[in-house]
């Protein structure tokens, strides 16, 4: 491999690399905001509680919520896992490019 | 020779990290930014329900449809807001419920910006650090 396709596919794999932080950032605040959710549910303040799906906001129980963000988290705690494995993969491809071009 | 190739070096080195530096201030001043809209736009909702507390009742107001259209509406009931508490799911409290948990979100918002000014005061001492030590590094490598 010429050191010029090693130049061009060690900043793809960077952008790439880029792309997987980014989405394991939005995750985990969406894991932090179901936290914070659930915080304020247990606070016991709520008269009615409401859920958002699309447009519509629907009137659900204490239960519901809660069931609703135990299977959100778990959904997104998936998905943070399969992406930190991708991450993890990206970032030994780039240290061995990394080596290849002496950084 | 030897000494200009070493200091070729160390000045490539220090202009990355400089660069490093201040993209991250950059990132940084950008997160102050949300930070402060957040608190401003809390600050507004505060507003907003003390004024309905005291003098909404009855009230009609002019209710934003998009697009700059309104339609008439009237305030039934005041003693509850319904408020997003994240996660798309949201609660009806009372007033001064929904008011002591926005003050208590603008106070976590105020102590993030403060650690996060202090980041960026830290990134900008290390930039005055490396900033003087590049620029004479630079005249000599033209010097020589």
């Amino acid at each position: 491999m010429s050191t010029t396709e090693a130049v061009v596919k060690l900043q793809k794999l960077y952008t790439q690399y880029n792309q997987v932080v980014n989405q394991l950032l939005a995750l985990q605040t969406r894991l932090h905001e179901l936290k914070e959710a659930r915080r304020y549910l247990e606070k016991g303040v709520a008269r009615k509680i409401y859920r958002e799906i699309a447009r519509l906001v629907i009137e659900v129980t204490k239960d519901e919520a809660e069931k609703y963000i135990e299977e959100e988290e778990e959904l997104v705690r998936l998905r943070i896992k399969k992406l930190e494995e991708e991450k993890n993969k990206l970032l030994r491809e780039i240290r061995g490019y990394e080596k290849i071009l002496g950084k | 020779m030897a000494s200009q190739i070493k200091n070729h070096e160390r000045l490539q080195k220090l202009q990355d990290e400089l660069r490093s530096l201040i993209s991250q201030a950059d990132y940084l001043r950008s997160q102050i930014d949300a930070v402060n809209s957040t608190i401003q736009d809390l600050a507004a909702v505060i507003e907003v329900l003390d004024y309905l507390k005291k003098h909404g009742e009855g009230k009609t107001v002019l209710v934003p449809i998009g697009a700059g259209n309104f339609i008439r509406a009237r305030i039934e009931k005041v003693e509850t807001v319904v408020m997003g508490v994240g996660g798309r799911l949201s609660i009806e409290a009372s007033i001064e419920d929904a008011r002591k948990m926005l003050d208590e979100r603008i106070s976590v918002l105020e102590d993030l910006r403060l650690d996060l000014l202090r980041k960026l005061e830290e990134i900008n001492r290390k930039i005055n650090e490396i900033l003087p030590q590049v620029e004479a590094l630079a005249r000599q490598e033209q010097k020589s």
